[in-house]
């Protein structure tokens, strides 16, 4: 047989010439075009047949008293979605997958997140739901989820420890956040390890995941400090009017630090009633102890005393000392002047921990789906499981098998004058960051995983 | 002064200047409906609305004005609402006016969050009554004080008015003798359209005075509203003096269940209304 020296540099050249010249047929994470990205204008692709696109559903209360807590993580949603889409989409199932973005308006109610989840899974087909903001939707999120097993529920923000227990587990189900225990034992272990105080007052919000935080948080400290003063801890029902009473309690424990769970509207009158006692110059620590409509109000030298010292613990800090983290964190505040409708609300811009946590979760699931390869949901449950993975801000996480809960390390962000970036307004922002490792939070003991 | 004492004489002057603002809300509540037989759905509505009416007001001039002038603008709303929508509903069932004011708070509560879109709006308390007033070794929060007169001020107004002068005589009359009254050639519906106007105004000023001490969010209807129909409830509908004295008896629950028993703190409203309710099911001062 005659060899054709000539046909076979030919095929060689082109072959090379395709490997090396061809487009990229994945994206990666952050590397779009995503100048012309805001929230308030954003656009679904335009498809045939639902075999073409990658369907995914946020739910959010969009409407309801808590309306406002759905513009974070919409916002977050648009950003990803926009930059996978504007390279093309997801290499999944053999050719590129643009993402669809369909909303589930829980309204913050259990009924209507049950309406939604099954809208969005059963008529909408979507791949996966990502939210929510709230432990007790969150659990409804996740039993239709594992009632159908058509979809998957990625809990990127509801934190109640019991969520993920062998009682209430299912495959289908995964939570990207680290749960309330942990977040107790991350911000007990700062005040142990790296603060003086020695007297503390608890006061948390009277529901599952109020009460995860209250008892987590003074079992982990009697564990690691026994010698600090515990009052507490005391519970409150939720969106409490009047917080005065408890003031008058804390005022005659006189401890130097108030740690709470509270998240908003409870945080910011807990936290107005503080100074309105005359209290305003113990320090707080909690996850969403932040009162930024109240303190900007206050003349400069009250405000710095009032908030100065006060921390907050979460899955990311603004000063995460990664330059992925960075670069997201100073592309957003950039592109934060073209955002239009709702999301000019002035707390977009700074992304703090949840809203850039829920930046790196977002980007982890359509990463690990890539990896997946595959729209088959037994083919991405494999995949997530066990997988250890460097996140959009640069730091590493690891989705633990036996319980689907993702283990990561937390962020103390510690408040006070001359930061690095202002919150809104303010004067006042986070100076110091503290990063709590992973194995030192882990709560989830080896007998509650399936 | 020892600690206990202290702490017990806060949490008295916690539990009265709640009361007071519980009793603002829920005697409009009650005068409403023991006039003119109208169960206000939308009573808590119209509070919120005096709240985030009565920031705005405190941006642009500062409270006082907001004090005097947001109660008035959702009262004049509340008189236009009766006039001309609820006024064609008085001949019909309750249910009628209850489904009509239960729409009412969705559409003010939309209204609302659509002016006002951001999750808080905070109020400073009025320079005049800003810290602690310190008596003797007693320290407790000015505006707290001013709650309690301001409240206790409105209390003895409403009962001046009603029971003392003639316009309270006509109502009460109009109340019990309709038809007489208007044959003496008084009219009657312009004094009810007054009467909703006046429970609304109560309503919004007790949404100005606690404003200041919750801040102005979209919860805000939710968190009060609910207690304020206990009050009204276990005082018995409309009865103005079951309304003080349901709102005194619930002032001194809460606050005091948090200070001896934490753990029942937050139902104590419901345990109380079930307990009373059982004993007295038309409340305290209600009639069959």
């Amino acid at each position: 047989m005659k060899i054709n020296l000539k046909k076979i540099f030919l095929s060689f050249s082109l072959g090379i010439t395709l490997v090396f010249n061809s487009p990229t047929f994945a994206f990666e994470t952050f590397k779009g075009d995503l100048s012309d990205w805001d929230p308030g204008v954003f656009q679904n692709p335009i498809f045939e047949n639902d075999d073409d696109v990658i369907k995914v559903a946020l739910l959010e209360p969009f409407t309801g008293p808590s309306f406002f807590v759905s513009r974070y993580p919409m916002a977050v949603m648009t950003m990803v979605v926009h930059d996978i889409n504007s390279q093309g989409g997801i290499m999944v199932d053999g050719k590129m997958k643009k993402v669809v973005l369909i909303n589930a308006d829980s309204q913050g109610n259990p009924v209507q997140t049950k309406k939604e989840m099954e809208r969005v899974i059963l008529r909408e087909k979507v791949l996966a739901v990502f939210g929510t903001s709230s432990s007790a939707l969150g659990r409804v999120a996740q039993g239709v989820t594992g009632k159908h097993k058509k979809s998957l529920w990625i809990n990127t923000n509801a934190l109640s420890y019991g969520l993920m227990t062998k009682k209430s587990f299912n495959r289908y189900s995964f939570r990207t956040t680290a749960d309330t225990k942990s977040m107790a034992k991350g911000l007990a272990y700062y005040v142990a390890k790296k603060t003086g105080y020695k007297s503390i007052y608890m006061l948390s919000q009277d529901y599952s995941y109020g009460r995860d935080f209250g008892d987590g948080f003074n079992d982990a400290m009697k564990d690691l400090k026994p010698s600090v003063k515990l009052t507490g801890p005391d519970y409150h029902k939720l969106f409490l009017k009047d917080f005065t009473p408890y003031m008058a309690k804390m005022k005659a424990a006189s401890p130097d630090l108030l740690v709470s769970g509270d998240w908003t509207p409870d945080a910011d009158n807990l936290l107005t009633a503080m100074y309105n006692y005359g209290l305003g110059k113990i320090p707080d620590a909690g996850l969403f102890m932040t009162n930024l409509a109240f303190e900007r109000k206050l003349p400069a030298e009250d405000r710095a005393v009032y908030r100065e010292g006060s921390f907050i613990i979460n899955n990311a800090s603004e000063l995460m000392d990664y330059p992925e983290a960075q670069e997201i964190l100073q592309f957003w505040q950039k592109q934060y002047p073209k955002f239009t409708g709702v999301y000019t609300d002035s707390r977009l811009w700074l992304p703090q921990g949840i809203t850039l946590s829920r930046i790196a979760d977002f980007y982890m699931f359509f990463e690990i789906l890539q990896k997946a390869g595959s729209s088959d949901l037994d083919t991405i449950i494999k995949t997530m499981e066990g997988v250890e993975h460097k996140t959009a801000l640069g730091n590493t996480v690891k989705m633990r098998i036996c319980d689907h809960q993702l283990i990561r390390p937390l962020y103390i962000s510690v408040r006070g004058r001359n930061p690095k970036y202002l919150y809104e307004k303010g004067d006042l922002g986070v100076v110091s960051m503290y990063e709590v490792p992973a194995d030192a939070v882990v709560s989830s003991k080896p007998d509650l995983c399936k | 002064m020892d600690l206990f004492t202290e702490l017990v004489i806060a949490q008295t002057f916690t539990a009265i200047s709640y009361a007071m603002v519980l009793f603002l809300i829920a005697s409009g509540l009650t005068l409403i409906y023991g006039m003119m037989h109208i169960l206000n759905v939308a009573h808590i509505s119209f509070f919120a609305l005096g709240a985030y009416l009565g920031y705005e007001l405190v941006e642009r001039v500062n409270f006082w004005f907001a004090l005097l002038f947001a109660p008035m603008i959702v009262a004049l709303l509340g008189m236009v609402v009766e006039r001309y929508i609820l006024k064609r509903l008085h001949n019909l069932s309750f249910i009628y006016d209850l489904i009509l004011t239960a729409g009412m708070a969705f559409f003010i509560f939309g209204f609302y969050i659509w002016v006002w879109p951001s999750e808080t709006y905070a109020i400073l308390e009025p320079k005049l009554f800003t810290g602690l007033t310190q008596i003797g070794e007693f320290a407790y929060p000015t505006y707290r004080y001013f709650i309690i007169i301001f409240g206790a001020a409105i209390l003895i107004f409403m009962r001046q008015i009603l029971l003392k002068t003639r316009i309270g005589m006509i109502v009460r009359a109009a109340v019990e003798k309709p038809d007489m009254v208007r044959a003496l050639g008084i009219n009657v519906p312009l004094l009810f359209t007054c009467i909703f106007g006046f429970g609304i105004w109560l309503a919004a000023l007790a949404g100005v005075v606690i404003s200041p001490i919750t801040q102005v969010h979209p919860l805000l209807e939710t968190s009060l509203g609910l207690d304020a129909f206990v009050v009204v409830i276990v005082g018995g509908f409309g009865s103005l003096p079951g309304s003080f004295v349901a709102a005194l008896l619930f002032g001194f629950l809460d606050t005091f269940a948090v200070q001896f028993f934490p753990e029942v703190a937050p139902l104590i409203f419901f345990i109380a209304m079930t307990l009373i309710l059982m004993i007295k099911p038309h409340g305290l001062f209600g009639k069959k």
